[in-house]
């Protein structure tokens, strides 16, 4: 249970202090580098979702979600629920969920010719493709 | 006959000079006749709420170092860094894209939000109120995913500081829709989606046995400024009580500014101000729990820790 206050005080330092930890969420020690194709992206509070289908070398497909941010602020800098559409192929690099779910954290997105997929204030360009540095 | 002329004459030379004068600025009013703080509003900067320890005795940045302290924490905010080991790189996922922190400071380049005490810090805690907390931490140790409810109340997608009161900016959505209609000022607060109705209409506070997550806001003008005074807090919640000002200093900007006067938790008063700067809306609609798959991540995360 947070302690009155602590609020303020973990406040002052925002940008280093860990969104509701994700230690909590994602192992450190399960580094995940997947490339998949987009088959969804749910666009919802408190975090967006991406689905996407993996595919081994063996043929065998299988099925993740890597989590994102708030949509609100996303829509804010002009991406529509187009700017990845399905369809897309991705990279992402992250971590994976502690209970071993195909569900994880990517803090490095990019497209297959590594254009990064999103940079933080970017804003989207044209065709659905997402804005780069 | 002659004066007559000779005022006629001096007033039209004075129109020329009349045109250019700046007329002072004042703020449109309501039907009521009240200054009009309506529109939609964000509070978001980079300023933090203290001055971060290594400006001391620093009050304001010059425009220099506030340009450099931007470009530092957007370079700091959207670095792509390796270093660190694997524990600080899942700490640091997100960068700007996925957060909306904002990019600049607040327009007099302030250190801080905190304008009293003087050092720009929150006063230190009482006795009383380090015991509480310290109380807490050891309640909550061994417990802390157990389940939701030991959660923080942010993750249970229950109430932010962006709501308070005091209404402080976060990560992310940090606007407001301000409404005023005869004996009310309501804001809605877009994380997450609540409302604050704060009648000025002179009634009195709720009796003090209802305890209230926003606790009792009442509002009165003084001149061209909101006083909001608010009670009645449940122990739920993390604020227990500040007075508000709200006043409009331009067209596009509300002075915002708060006082935390709880003598059981601090040992001093303190007060701070944040600019409320107009934004284009609408305000997004932030439904939360359905979607709130990092709970139940985390709660998963935790169960397979244990068992390790």
């Amino acid at each position: 249970m947070r302690a009155k206050f602590v609020l303020f005080l973990a406040l002052t330092s925002v940008p280093t202090w860990a969104h509701h930890a994700f230690a909590q969420e994602f192992d450190e020690k399960r580094p995940i580098k997947l490339q998949g194709t987009v088959t969804k992206w749910e666009v919802i509070n408190p975090h967006s979702w991406i689905h996407l289908d993996v595919k081994s070398p063996d043929g065998k497909v299988t099925s993740w979600m890597i989590e994102g941010g708030s949509p609100n602020a996303l829509f804010r800098q002009g991406f529509t629920k187009d700017s990845l559409p399905p369809g897309s192929e991705i990279i992402v690099e992250g971590f994976q969920a502690k209970d071993g779910a195909n569900r994880g954290v990517g803090s490095n997105i990019t497209f297959k010719d590594g254009k990064k997929l999103f940079l933080g204030g970017s804003a989207p360009g044209a065709g659905g493709g997402a804005g780069e540095n | 006959m002659k004066n007559r002329f000779q005022s006629v004459l001096a007033c039209a030379c004075l129109w020329p000079i009349a045109l250019f004068a700046q007329k002072p600025w004042s703020a449109p009013r309501t039907t009521e006749g009240k200054p009009d703080l309506q529109g939609i509003w964000t509070n978001i900067t980079i300023t933090p709420l203290e001055r971060p320890r290594d400006l001391g005795d620093k009050a304001f940045f010059t425009e220099q170092e506030a340009l450099q302290y931007e470009k530092q924490v957007r370079e700091q905010n959207n670095a792509d860094r390796r270093d660190g080991g694997t524990q600080a790189d899942l700490g640091r996922a997100y960068n700007d894209f996925w957060y909306d922190r904002g990019t600049k400071v607040v327009g007099n380049r302030r250190t801080s939000l905190i304008t009293d005490p003087p050092d720009g810090k929150i006063p230190a805690l009482t006795p009383e109120a380090q015991k509480r907390q310290a109380d807490r931490a050891a309640g909550a140790r061994g417990h802390q995913f157990d389940g939701p409810e030991n959660r923080a109340l942010t993750e249970r997608c229950l109430v932010w500081p962006t709501a308070g009161p005091p209404m402080l900016p976060s990560f992310y959505n940090n606007n407001y829709q301000i409404v005023q209609s005869p004996g009310y000022v309501t804001i809605l607060v877009e994380m997450v989606h609540d409302v604050r109705v704060i009648p000025t209409d002179g009634s009195p506070h709720l009796p003090s046995n209802i305890r209230l997550w926003f606790g009792d806001s009442r509002g009165h003008w003084e001149g061209d400024t909101l006083v909001v005074e608010t009670t009645n807090f449940t122990d739920k919640n993390s604020f227990r009580g500040s007075d508000e000002n709200f006043t409009r200093t331009g067209p596009d900007t509300i002075l915002y500014e708060f006082t935390v006067n709880d003598s059981t938790a601090f040992t001093k008063p303190w007060t701070a101000q944040i600019p409320m700067t107009k934004m284009q809306g609408p305000i997004i609609e932030y439904a939360c729990h359905e979607g709130n798959y990092a709970m139940s991540g985390m709660l998963a995360g935790a169960r397979a820790d244990e068992k390790k």
